[in-house]
């Protein structure tokens, strides 16, 4: 086992980042993220790679488009606001078909909102978040070390499906410090021969980009799109479930919300209440198939989330009336405590 | 001037400075109750975890704690309050400063740096945790130290050894991490002050030479507030 230290969240975000193999990281501060470029403004330079503070995120989203169309591991930062103004870049690169790594630790919205803690990007994250029909590869961490792990699963399936992938997490495990491993970790030989790399007159050229003016050639790229996702959807699902099969009711929260939740749930096992956890790890693929079983073998189901209940949608599609399905949500500002969970859950066994 | 107890806590980035300040005026407080006593909150870097987020606590227990002038107290502007001058002016205060981390958050201590010349007994101390990764070895530590006290511009005077990993701490981590602290406060020359131990771990004063500090601990996700460690 490698030696562990404590670190922020954020700091291990950006160290993940290089055990991950990341040669570009481009971005524009902005809280609760800063530790993510502070840090990498460091550990980029002295491993001789390319660290750049772009002139607005907008800049920066189009420096992760250059850099992944010429076939780089490459990262960018942001939180709420900076996101949304990254998302004409992003859909640009989910079009394109390029792997890159985009991190969104969510703070208050909406508009310029506040530094306090949040989940409320959840829609915008996977649902697409810009124009047209598209989807990121969405995972959602709950501790400092899963933020370490999860930035170079986040590259892995970039790379996997040349799409561009995101880390949502928020200002609570972002800011936190806990004991993290630094494991190394095996940089995959990706193919990367439809990167632009200059042809030198021995092949055709190769060429990046997400324009469809022609009818048919549109609807193909948007099929090639759809049957990718398909794909996604059926082998990428990642959860992690604590309790769930002898449960009555089921909690399912991510992230934050989910270290809230397992305390409050220890709590009103105590108690004799039969609970449980499902925690999505991956936000898209959503785990619907898990909870449509869930749901036919009798359970109910209780969403903690830092929004006005936005996974609650996803929840309540893949039960699909077929079960109670209520919600304690959290306004911007504010983040369940294990009193109210548990209260809740005691309410509804 | 009344004799007077004025601590500083400087620091990398995530060594533990709010949580000793706070246990530190609350500590000076429990023993000194006939003195006024004042949390000054210095922290214009991370507008999170800063020890203004335990005011209500402090207060009750007859602590002033000065902070932003700012009506939104969870605002990352740089703002300090002129309020900050009044625990300079009125010397029957014990004072202590949480300084915000790294070189960048000593930096507004320089600011002060003749009034705290004017104390003769001011004490300022670097808080070490050496499981971070900036101030894993004792050169790091010795670095830190130098970069820091040039822009503070005051004088560091002893170190506080506050090895720890969270609920992991156990006694072989504290000894290990005090170990590479040692090692740099010899190279500095400079005291560790302290020893700073959670409150949930039972550490006998006989394993060290130095004295032992029991946290209490204030700066804690949501859902572990009020539960011990491991």
């Amino acid at each position: 086992m490698a030696e562990k230290v404590l670190m922020k969240g954020n700091e291990a975000i950006a160290e993940g980042a290089i055990a991950a193999g990341c040669q570009c990281f481009f971005g524009y501060p902005i809280t609760p993220q800063n530790e993510v470029p502070e840090h990498m403004s460091k550990r980029m330079i002295e491993l001789g790679r390319v660290f750049l503070q772009a002139e607005s995120e907008v800049a920066a989203i189009n420096m992760v488009y250059g850099a992944a169309g010429a076939g780089a591991r490459v990262m960018t930062s942001s939180s709420s606001p900076g996101i949304s103004l990254k998302q004409e870049g992003i859909s640009y690169i989910a079009t394109a078909e390029l792997p890159a790594v985009i991190v969104n630790v969510q703070r208050g919205g909406p508009g310029l909102g506040g530094l306090c803690p949040s989940q409320s990007d959840y829609f915008q994250a996977t649902k697409g978040g810009g124009h047209g029909d598209y989807h990121l590869i969405v995972l959602a961490p709950s501790s400092v070390q899963e933020l370490y792990d999860m930035v170079g699963d986040a590259f892995d399936l970039a790379d996997k499906y040349r799409n561009p992938a995101m880390l949502l997490t928020d200002a609570v495990i972002g800011q936190m410090m806990e004991p993290v491993e630094l494991k190394e970790r095996k940089v995959p030989n990706v193919d990367k021969s439809w990167a632009t790399t200059g042809h030198q007159g021995k092949r055709k050229h190769n060429i990046v980009n997400s324009l469809g003016l022609a009818w048919d050639e549109l609807a193909e790229m948007n099929k090639r799109l759809y049957d990718k996702y398909e794909t996604i959807k059926a082998n990428e699902v990642r959860i992690e479930e604590q309790n769930v099969n002898d449960a009555d009711l089921v909690v399912i929260a991510y992230g934050s919300s989910s270290r809230v939740a397992k305390s409050a749930i220890a709590l009103a096992r105590a108690n004799g209440v039969k609970v449980g956890l499902l925690r999505p790890i991956t936000l898209w693929p959503f785990p619907s198939k898990r909870v449509a079983e869930l749901a036919a073998r009798g359970k109910k189901f209780l969403v903690v989330e830092m929004s006005f209940g936005q996974m609650y949608e996803d929840v309540r599609l893949a039960v699909d009336g077929k079960a109670p399905v209520d919600l304690l949500y959290k306004l911007n500002g504010t983040v369940p405590s294990v009193e109210e969970v548990q209260q809740r859950i005691e309410s509804l066994k | 001037m009344d004799n007077r107890d004025i601590a500083v806590f400087v620091g990398a980035f995530g060594s533990g400075k709010t949580e000793t300040a706070i246990n530190y005026v609350l500590k000076s407080a429990q023993s000194n109750p006939e003195k006024k006593h004042a949390l000054v909150d210095l922290d214009i870097v991370n507008p999170y975890f800063r020890s203004r987020e335990e005011e209500q606590y402090l207060t009750e227990r007859n602590i002033r704690v000065i902070c932003t002038s700012l009506d939104s107290r969870q605002a990352d502007l740089p703002a300090l309050s002129p309020e900050i001058f009044s625990v300079f002016q009125d010397t029957s205060y014990n004072a202590v400063f949480d300084v915000g981390g790294d070189p960048n958050g000593a930096r507004v201590l320089g600011r002060y740096h003749q009034y705290f010349e004017a104390e003769p007994a001011y004490q300022m101390y670097l808080v070490v945790n050496p499981y971070r990764p900036m101030t894993g070895t004792p050169q790091g530590i010795v670095d830190m130290a130098n970069s820091i006290v040039p822009r503070s511009r005051i004088r560091l005077t002893g170190i506080v050894c506050n090895a720890h990993m969270k609920a992991e701490t156990d006694l072989p981590i504290i000894k290990r991490g005090y170990e590479i602290v040692k090692q740099s406060a010899d190279a500095l020359q400079l005291p560790i002050s302290f020893i700073c131990v959670p409150e949930w771990l039972q550490v006998s004063q006989e394993e060290f030479a130095e004295p032992l500090f029991p946290l209490q601990l204030f700066m804690m996700p949501f859902w572990e507030k009020g539960q011990p460690g491991k």
